[in-house]
């Protein structure tokens, strides 16, 4: 009995063997990488900002750094108003409206009404500005890399891109990326303020030497939290023509 | 002894029913072809799950008397068979009560219920050959209760105090293994999950389309039933909803990938109203008056066809077909009814709107 009991393999190697062994995967499986940290914080961040505040957002979208177009919308869950100025000359832009609630939506172009039923090929080419926030969740989830700065009262999230799983952008599918990044800053108090989309996207491989395709792309949302109701299209908006 | 012999064998018996249901639902091939004789398998193996449950924990205090001062083979037979048993209980409750979770759990649960079936099968076909052939596996006869157990075992009994070294190590080496995970430059969080991609074109028959207020929509059930039915949304709520991921494939070409769809199944409407069906076809009518389409009754009660009240966890829109749809998975969109307000039972099939007009097949299978 002496002899084995110097030796005791279950006891002295095999359990604390299993115990660590046990330890380490349950650990390495249940606590989150700092990445996972602050996207989750991220994504909480963004959930919290749609739920408690109605937005004026300004945006400024580029295209290889050509001014191409700019808006100004009015945002709430209910209803939103896009007023998108796109230009088309140095001198000249093309303004229109666009007004969405619940299951219709309205555009306004000089003294014309057109409407439509929700859901519309629209609202894609309307986003993200109908759903900013749903857009950028969608957009954070497939980031490959997330970061979270602290500093002269603002708060920053960065997530970098090296490919995207699924994303059109103002009419490009994105796919591989060669430096996109999106930026979000908060203020420290929660309040949203900016956020910046940089975009260097390598084509894909089914676009032609002819095919217009991007090398840069930018779009800036400003945010302001709007202590207003949006406003609502007007009686003469129901009387628009119906858009196919 | 005669009477954990008879426990034993029904275990095995309620086993092999289980087993076997299981496996012909797992596989899609023999899951339709049951579903095609209107066999409710899932009937079959929920109700026999829960027979066997009830009679496992009626039978547990006799087991354990049993095995009590029985040698070390026959106890790691038991509490091996009680850790599989605990898997599927547990999995097997997410599953039957899906509706209530989110679509990753319910995935998580349907995995983990199949591969503990697949992982338990040795098992049983080493434990199953053996009993019947009358053969043994060669454990030490220690193992077996038939010698004495060597001191190099019986040193290495365990005792409390190797439960608390197990904890702590345990407990200890966990959050180095949290660390380790903290330092990893990994993001795992947003998952690879595939997300909404697509949107959905609004084609109706008609200009204008029905617009149902709430508590406003009705479904009629006439023509060859055992009995014609009016169903109303509170008459549908009382069932268990499902849930399902589907792409929806529009025969025009586009489609919409990974849709969340909330409905009902239609059996199920069916089997607790104590609808009938006595003809061979149906057709499903549209509340616009104009569109309708056909099926074969058989189609209608297979286990995916439903009706469809949410996408993506939102009442469907007026156009969209609010408030409830026809949704069959292996069909293309045209067979999606919407605003069904209407199932006639029929013995001659109706040529569907779409067949009539546009040359579609009279099936829809994708």
């Amino acid at each position: 009995m002496g002899t084995y009991r110097s030796w005791r393999p279950v006891k002295r190697w095999l359990i604390p063997l299993v115990a660590v062994f046990i330890g380490l995967v349950g650990g390495y499986t249940l606590f989150p990488s700092e990445q996972d940290y602050d996207y989750k914080q991220w994504q909480q961040h963004i959930d919290q900002m749609e739920a408690d505040y109605n937005y004026q957002i300004s945006t400024i979208y580029t295209l290889n750094d050509q001014l191409i177009s700019t808006s100004e919308t009015t945002w709430s869950q209910e209803a939103v108003k896009i007023e998108v100025s796109t230009r088309i000359s140095d001198e000249t832009n093309f303004d229109l409206d666009l007004y969405f609630e619940e299951d219709l939506f309205f555009v306004q172009s000089g003294d014309m009404w057109l409407r439509a039923d929700l859901p519309h090929r629209v609202e894609e080419e309307a986003a993200p500005l109908n759903q900013p926030f749903e857009w950028l969740r969608d957009v954070v989830s497939q980031a490959d890399e997330v970061s979270v700065i602290r500093g002269n009262g603002l708060i920053t999230y960065e997530a970098v891109f090296d490919s995207f799983r699924d994303l059109d952008f103002r009419g490009f599918h994105l796919q591989e990326q060669e430096h996109t990044y999106l930026r979000m800053v908060v203020q420290e108090d929660g309040h949203i303020e900016l956020v910046s989309f940089f975009i260097e996207p390598i084509p894909p491989d089914y676009i032609g030497t002819y095919d217009i395709y991007p090398e840069q792309l930018t779009w800036d949302m400003r945010f302001v939290v709007l202590d207003d109701e949006v406003q609502r299209a007007p009686p003469l908006a129901y009387k628009g023509e119906i858009m196919e | 002894m005669r009477r954990v012999k008879g426990v034993h064998h029904l275990h095995g018996i309620f086993f092999l029913l289980l087993l076997t249901s299981g496996l012909l639902l797992y596989f899609s091939e023999t899951r339709t072809m049951f579903n095609q004789w209107q066999f409710p398998l899932v009937g079959f193996h929920i109700w026999t799950a829960f027979t066997y449950l009830a009679f496992v924990l009626l039978s547990l205090v006799y087991v354990f008397r049993y095995l009590w001062h029985k040698p070390y083979a026959k106890k790691v037979n038991v509490w091996l068979n009680v850790l599989f048993f605990l898997t599927w209980v547990i999995s097997g409750l997410f599953m039957y009560f899906q509706a209530s979770l989110p679509v990753e759990v319910r995935n998580i649960a349907v995995d983990i219920h199949s591969w503990a079936t697949f992982l338990f099968l040795p098992w049983v076909i080493v434990h199953s050959v053996g009993h019947v052939l009358a053969k043994q596996i060669p454990w030490p006869a220690w193992f077996g209760g038939k010698a004495e157990v060597p001191p190099i075992i019986q040193e290495n009994r365990l005792e409390r105090r190797d439960f608390v070294k197990f904890s702590l190590i345990g407990v200890l080496f966990m959050l180095f293994g949290g660390w380790m995970k903290w330092l990893t430059p990994v993001l795992s969080a947003p998952g690879d999950g595939p997300q909404r991609r697509g949107y959905f074109r609004i084609y109706n028959v008609t200009n204008d389309y029905p617009r149902y207020e709430e508590g406003e929509w009705e479904l009629k059930v006439d023509g060859l039933v055992n009995e014609p039915a009016t169903l109303n949304m509170r008459d549908l709520g009382i069932l268990p909803r499902s849930t399902i991921v589907d792409d929806f494939h529009c025969v025009t070409g586009w489609s919409v990938r990974h849709v969340e769809m909330t409905g009902v199944r239609i059996q199920d409407v069916f089997e607790l109203y104590g609808i009938v069906p006595q003809g061979k076809y149906v057709t499903a009518y549209s509340g616009d008056h104009v569109y309708f389409d056909s099926f074969r009754v058989d189609q209608l009660m297979e286990d995916e066809a439903m009706f469809i009240f949410q996408f993506d966890g939102l009442d469907l829109s007026h156009a969209q077909g609010y408030p409830c749809r026809v949704y069959h998975p292996e069909m293309w969109g045209y067979k999606s009814v919407k605003w069904v307000n209407r199932l006639e039972f029929t013995d001659e099939r109706d040529i569907g709107y779409w067949q009539t007009y546009g040359g579609y097949d009279l099936d829809g299978y994708l």
